[in-house]
């Protein structure tokens, strides 16, 4: 009964401190609407996306009648999204690195080393070759036939059988568009890659249609030339053949056939890390909380009454584990109300990321009472606040640092930002808020675990510290 | 009576330099009322901090409740003391009744229990009409009184008070002032400490005056005033004191004894009628007078002899 009015008392008194709303919902909401707002009016694409790019074809032989030329489109299309850049900017879109095997590029992206990894077919000039020749066929076949209908129409048979031997020799050229297929391997919860994959699927079709704009001008030139004909083409819409072209996607690790708007990849990364930064930012009024019942003689009344240090400390972590889920509820409320995330999970994927949050929580609770064990002077507040900021950002993967995995963990790929004990719980939460179409509540317990594993190792911690230095020391 | 504080040669240095206590030693009886008594930085809250067991005392033994000093925050005869320091301490977005809630269950108390015994602290200390009262949106007498009444919570034995009185207005001071008469009445061991003489000489059975971390006095108030000034003073305030005028009140004064502070002199000693007389038939002396009386003697006077200094500065 005790610890409950505890609890419930010591809870009143948060929900009490206005001042510390700002800190506790206020700035992150603010953030969250500002970044929001700006991702849905633009983007500013400003950053290389890191790919790999492993080519297995083997190239063609393009014939204009006499001459012949071996062209491989697959490096021309390296070619081509080398020189792309970012709409109004010289900024190049891509930052690629050649890889000679699929195998490797599997490898560098699930450690992160790039961000996807384009695989070109070893048919895939040839489909480009069939596709730019069975273009050519149905656009020039028309034209040249009403010239040379013209041409007999008019009475001049030499030039209305010059016409005819055009089209003769046109026919030669591939009657089916095919499929120009390409791949792309990546993980669809990495922004980066998702990117990645919205942009090559735009410039696929983008080169194939410049390539066979290329070839037709090309070849009707050749035809121009050989028969003595005038021949004026038209060049087609781009969007008209947009079944030719196939982006196929290998989820590292799992299910294919995904495609994420980019928008929703960003959000991805906005919402589960305001919902953390929210979080964290908690941990200035915990200290402020602890810092005023240390200074204030609070503490030193306390260690005089029944209360045991483990009973103290676990009042404080359950307060803010319970502070927590109201600001997941709040936080999630707003970004359902934004339309940031879809109510798209089962229940357990909602339950699921309420737990994550409330752990994360405990976890916040935790680190703050180790601060405020070991700083004690009142500059902690400030430089609590520009940590947790900084820390929210960088491993809600805002901004593109370099982040290799440094080991495998019951299923999660531990890397360097993992150090930060949060980031399990951004990617948890991602999973379960973002892409509960994708992954299932079972998919989410490797960050569930470690996420516990936090709690309890920096429960170990803090409870030592908080003791040691606060509750049993005597000055 | 059973000694219930005992302290041995305590002393309490600070970063290894500043001496706050030095060589205290002090026992107190059960039931007893004690005031201590001295200016600001004489060592009255460090002494009080290490009784409380909230501070380590850097050399010396002490007992307090039958347990060491450094035994008892582990011992269960903590819970038989509180204290209540010189800031007010409750949480200030808890109203009066859930700060007494909180301070009751953090001492486990049974439910009933605590209901009972808050319904009985609201009554009795006259917080009841403001018990819904956020802590913080008191007067300052009021969120003393509730600072003080969170320290009866669990019924101590011996309760520390530390400069109970102080910052607080005329009216909030006697409001405090009341409730720790009544405090007196229930017979518990009460520890005060204050610069505030009226305070401590109404309060009090016993005062123990300190100076720079020592004790330099220790005895009931009438029988430390009997013993250092006489039961009355001639005090004299004067315009302004040059080297002759002090060397005749020196000479009329001779052996009663006399003490000064700033423009004013106290002289102690019998036939205090015939010395305020001789003043007034000292024409070049009477000149300099602004008030010449024969009062009782207070604590302060006993101060003022000791140390030569008042305790306010």
């Amino acid at each position: 009964m005790s610890i409950l009015v505890i609890i419930l008392n010591r809870i009143k008194s948060i929900v009490r401190t206005k001042e510390l709303y700002f800190y506790v919902i206020g700035f992150p909401l603010i953030f969250m609407i500002i970044y929001g707002s700006i991702a849905g009016a633009y983007y500013p694409e400003t950053t290389p996306i890191k790919i790999g790019y492993v080519t297995l074809d083997s190239g063609t032989i393009i014939n204009l009648g006499s001459m012949s030329q071996r062209i491989n489109y697959g490096s021309l299309f390296y070619n081509y999204l080398n020189n792309v850049t970012f709409e109004n900017t010289s900024i190049k879109a891509f930052h690629i690195m050649i890889i000679s095997d699929a195998k490797i590029a599997e490898k560098k992206v699930s450690r992160l080393e790039i961000s996807a990894a384009i695989l070109i077919p070893e048919g895939f000039s040839e489909a480009i070759k069939r596709f730019s020749e069975s273009l050519t066929r149905s656009i020039l076949l028309p034209i040249l036939s009403k010239k040379a209908n013209e041409a007999f129409e008019s009475g001049n048979y030499d030039l209305g059988n010059r016409y005819i031997e055009a089209i003769q020799e046109l026919e030669n050229l591939s009657e089916s568009l095919g499929t120009i297929e390409i791949r792309i391997i990546g993980d669809p919860t990495n922004a980066g890659c998702m990117r990645a994959y919205e942009l090559i699927w735009r410039h696929i079709a983008e080169f194939s249609f410049h390539t066979a704009q290329v070839f037709m001008t090309n070849y009707s030139d050749y035809l121009a030339k050989k028969y003595n004909i005038t021949v004026e083409v038209q060049h087609p819409e781009e969007g008209s053949f947009s079944g030719v072209f196939n982006v196929s996607f290998q989820r590292i690790g799992g299910k294919e056939g995904l495609k994420e708007s980019f928008l929703k990849a960003y959000y991805s990364v906005l919402v589960p890390g305001q919902i953390m930064q929210t979080i964290m930012l908690a941990a200035v009024s915990v200290i402020k909380m602890l810092r005023f019942e240390m200074e204030r003689g609070l503490v030193g009344r306390i260690k005089l009454t029944r209360i045991s240090s483990s009973e103290y400390i676990a009042s404080i972590l359950a307060v803010w584990g319970t502070i927590a889920l109201l600001q997941g509820i709040i936080m999630i409320g707003a970004s359902l109300a934004l339309g940031y995330i879809r109510v798209l999970g089962t229940v357990m994927h909602y339950l699921l990321s309420v737990l994550i949050i409330v752990l994360a929580g405990v976890l916040t609770a935790e680190i703050s009472m180790i601060a405020v064990s070991l700083i004690k002077h009142e500059s902690i507040e400030g430089i609590t606040i520009g940590i947790t900021v900084s820390l929210s950002l960088v491993i809600a993967g805002y901004f593109p640092i370099e982040n290799p995995v440094i080991g495998n963990f019951i299923g999660y790929q531990f890397t360097l930002l993992d150090i930060i004990p949060w980031r399990c719980a951004i990617i948890g939460l991602r999973k379960a808020l973002m892409l509960p179409h994708i992954f299932t509540p079972l998919d989410i317990i490797p960050e569930l675990i470690l996420l516990v594993l936090w709690v309890i190792i920096y429960g170990i911690i803090s409870s030592i510290v908080f003791s040691v230095k606060i509750l049993r020391a005597r000055e | 009576m059973e000694v219930v504080i005992s302290l041995k040669n305590i002393s309490k240095i600070y970063d290894n330099k500043i001496r706050a206590l030095d060589n205290v030693s002090l026992e107190v009886k059960a039931g007893e009322t004690i005031g201590l008594l001295g200016p600001n930085g004489a060592g009255k809250t460090t002494l009080m901090r290490i009784i409380a067991g909230q501070l380590q005392p850097s050399s010396g033994e002490g007992i307090v409740l039958s347990k060491n000093l450094r035994e008892l925050l582990r011992s269960e005869e903590r819970f038989k003391l509180s204290y209540v320091p010189q800031e007010n301490i409750f949480w200030p977005n808890l109203s009066v009744e859930e700060n007494l809630w909180m301070m009751g269950a953090m001492y486990k108390l049974p439910k009933r229990e605590l209901r009972d015994r808050i319904k009985k602290l609201l009554e009795e200390y006259e917080l009841w009409e403001v018990r819904k009262r956020l802590a913080r949106k008191l007067s300052g007498g009021m969120q003393k009184r509730l600072s003080i009444v969170m320290g009866l919570i669990n019924d101590p034995e011996i309760l520390i008070l530390d400069e109970p009185t102080t910052g607080l207005d005329p009216a909030m001071r006697a409001s405090v002032i009341g409730l720790l008469e009544k405090l007196n009445s229930l017979g518990k061991t009460i520890l005060i400490s204050s610069h505030i003489v009226e305070d401590i000489e109404r309060l009090c059975e016993r005062v123990v005056i300190m100076d720079r971390g020592r004790i330099i006095a220790d005895a009931p108030p009438m029988e430390l005033k009997i013993k250092i000034t006489g039961r009355e003073i001639l005090e004299v305030l004067f315009n302004e004191i040059d080297k002759e005028v002090l060397e005749k009140l020196r000479r009329i004064a001779e052996k009663r004894g006399m003490a000064r502070a700033g423009y004013k002199i106290i002289i102690k000693g019998d036939d205090l009628i015939a010395l305020s007389n001789e003043i007034r038939n000292d024409k070049a002396l009477y000149e300099n007078v602004i008030t010449l009386s024969i009062r009782k003697s207070t604590l302060e006077d006993v101060f003022l002899f000791l140390t030569g200094r008042l305790i306010g500065g």
